[in-house]
């Protein structure tokens, strides 16, 4: 597993959590060959006893800031938020996959991260081959995995194909084994990644459906969706992110309104700056003399730039170009 | 139920919960371990129609070489105890398994890039995997040299079987913990694996693989290697054991920066990851 501390003395986690995030932050740097100096500068750190730190350096930004959360045993909460708001780097500290820069992340029992469908296959092995490895892979002893093999097999609706390379499958089915393997040995927590994003309606459904199956066994779920029918069915919590930072954290629905609000506010302010760059635009001196036929406003520029409202119409116009 | 805990704290402020992990997910992982020594060993060569036959290709072609240059009077290697067909032979197959050792492990991050950073294996499964497939290759080497002993000097010594292993054994662990000191770095700057294929060449040479030394030179003494493969060689065409104090003195020191050199990687893991994992 990865290098997690196991420390049951020191830190204490309720007993009705099964997961617990507190204080989290994780730092990223824009800059490729910046940030794998950082890395060596971070390795060395931790090699002199030091932990990590919140001082950005150069180009350095904050993906996830200072989040906490609890999750209850059983319960099932849906992350939403823009692209790079910082959801998935959540899921990626729960799962230990990465190092938090501040605070601690903990969890109870057996975790099983999907936060892509397949890893660790091998496209030469077959089916077969590659049920035992993935799983392994995730955890899961062999002896459970023959257990529940032909189930998985069913899920996946791989049938005769089990033994035939990977390389010969669809990409569906591939996804669909990917899928079976990781859901079917019932983890404690289970962490999903837009993974339902992929594959046809029938898959989808089925997915979500097992998905409900397993919640109402026990497990809790961390997904990450940007589709609002999914969230609302099997999730029970909302956790709206903001550049980075949790921005709401509320019941389903209540939580998805807010964060329609928050992409409408985030849409009218993008326009709202696209429009004054455009009025901007218009209305910027001219250095060079222009001869009196180019100096001749436009229709359109005659409107924006007639307005004391700068780039208002010009908002206007685009917005019902988009609608 | 087991409660994990991922903090910002660094791991070396508590040595003891460090160590105690790292032992106690090497034994949880030998069976993610096994499922990838398996999984490397069956698809390596299944497109392959030479097959595990490219085990031995290489150092067998090396071996050719320099035989011919020997015979040509280019290279005149002096006081040797065995035939230099077998000299070359054992050398070049003992050198071929320390550099697979080290570059298997220095690979092993890349390798399973996409996996460290989607999934959470144990690493020391990983590690463990790499290590077993190094020492299987390893293993249909020690058969060829065992071999070509008895077919060069028309015996085995007792000391092959009783103590080349051990030593070779020790010349892996030494390769795999060179390698693992690397891994981090070479996942992060690709100049480090051309870095090393440079080095490779220059190491070849300065090792007496295809020419003899004097046991007392300043090369055994500064090059770790030279007295691990030289030992091995030794026990398993002759059955001399001629540098035991630096074997021993090498020996521990790789055992002891072995267990230091895997705290280094598995504390680096989670950092290459946020740095180049997707």
């Amino acid at each position: 597993m990865a290098p997690a501390t196991r420390d049951r003395s020191s830190y204490k986690l309720p007993p009705d959590t099964i997961a617990s995030l507190s204080h989290v932050s994780k730092k990223y740097c824009m800059k490729l060959k910046r940030s794998l100096a950082f890395g060596v500068q971070d390795i060395a750190r931790e090699l002199l006893g030091y932990g990590g730190n919140l001082t950005l350096r150069k180009d350095e930004f904050l993906a996830v800031d200072d989040v906490s959360f609890d999750l209850k045993a059983g319960e099932s909460i849906a992350l939403m938020g823009r692209n790079g708001s910082g959801k998935s780097t959540t899921l990626k500290l729960i799962a230990g996959l990465l190092k938090p820069d501040a605070g601690t992340v903990a969890y109870r029992g057996r975790l099983c991260p999907l936060i892509e469908l397949g890893t660790g296959f091998n496209p030469i092995l077959s089916g077969r081959e590659n049920i035992y490895i993935n799983a392994a892979v995730h955890g899961i002893p062999g002896r459970d995995v023959k257990r529940l093999f032909d189930r998985i097999v069913d899920f996946a609706e791989i049938g005769d194909f089990i033994d035939s390379p990977l390389r010969t499958y669809s990409s569906g089915m591939t996804v669909r084994l990917g899928f079976a393997i990781a859901t079917q040995l019932k983890p404690d927590l289970l962490i999903v990644d837009e993974v339902l994003a992929v594959g046809d309606i029938a898959f989808k459904s089925k997915c979500v459906s097992h998905l409900l199956d397993l919640k109402a066994q026990g497990t809790s779920i961390v997904l990450v969706s940007h589709i609002r029918s999914h969230a609302a069915e099997i999730c029970d919590r909302t956790i709206v992110f903001n550049r980075g930072k949790i921005h709401c954290d509320l019941p389903v629905d209540e939580g998805m309104d807010e964060y329609e609000k928050l992409l409408q506010l985030d849409e009218d302010a993008r326009l709202r700056s696209a429009g004054e760059t455009e009025g901007e635009k218009f209305r910027r001196p001219r250095t060079r003399k222009k001869s009196a036929k180019r100096r001749r406003p436009r229709k359109n520029r005659e409107l924006v730039a007639g307005n004391d409202s700068s780039g208002e119409v010009a908002v206007r116009r685009r917005r019902r170009r988009t609608l | 139920m087991e409660v994990r805990v991922y903090s910002a704290s660094s791991q070396v402020r508590r040595p003891l919960a460090l160590f105690r992990s790292m032992f106690r997910d090497l034994m949880t992982g030998q069976e993610l371990a096994w499922r990838l020594f398996v999984r490397d060993v069956t698809s390596e060569y299944r497109d392959s129609v030479l097959g595990y036959f490219w085990i031995l290709l290489p150092p067998l072609g090396a071996t050719l070489v320099w035989v011919l240059l020997r015979n040509s009077g280019i290279i005149a290697p002096q006081d040797l105890k065995i035939p230099y067909i077998l000299y070359v032979l054992s050398g070049s197959l003992l050198w071929e398994s320390f550099v697979g050792a080290l570059s298997r492990a220095q690979d092993s991050v890349i390798r399973n890039q996409t996996m460290l950073a989607k999934a959470r294996p144990n690493y020391e499964g990983l590690l463990l995997a790499s290590f077993w497939y190094v020492c299987l290759n390893c293993v249909i080497r020690l058969a060829i040299v065992y071999v070509a002993t008895f077919v060069f000097t028309g015996s085995i010594p007792w000391q092959a079987f009783a103590f080349a292993p051990g030593a070779i054994f020790t010349l892996l662990l030494y390769g795999f913990m060179v390698g693992m000191l690397l891994a981090p770095f070479s996942a992060m700057f690709r100049d480090v694996q051309r870095v090393m294929g440079m080095i490779f060449g220059f190491w070849f040479m300065a090792t007496p693989i295809v020419y003899s030394i004097d046991p007392d030179s300043p090369l055994i003494l500064i090059n770790p290697v030279a007295p691990l493969l030289l030992t091995c060689r030794d026990l398993l065409t002759t059955g001399d054991f001629d540098l035991p104090i630096l074997f021993t003195i090498y020996t521990t020191l790789t055992f002891l920066f072995f267990v230091l050199t895997w705290a280094f990687y598995r504390i680096s893991i989670p950092h290459i990851m946020a740095r180049t994992g997707g």
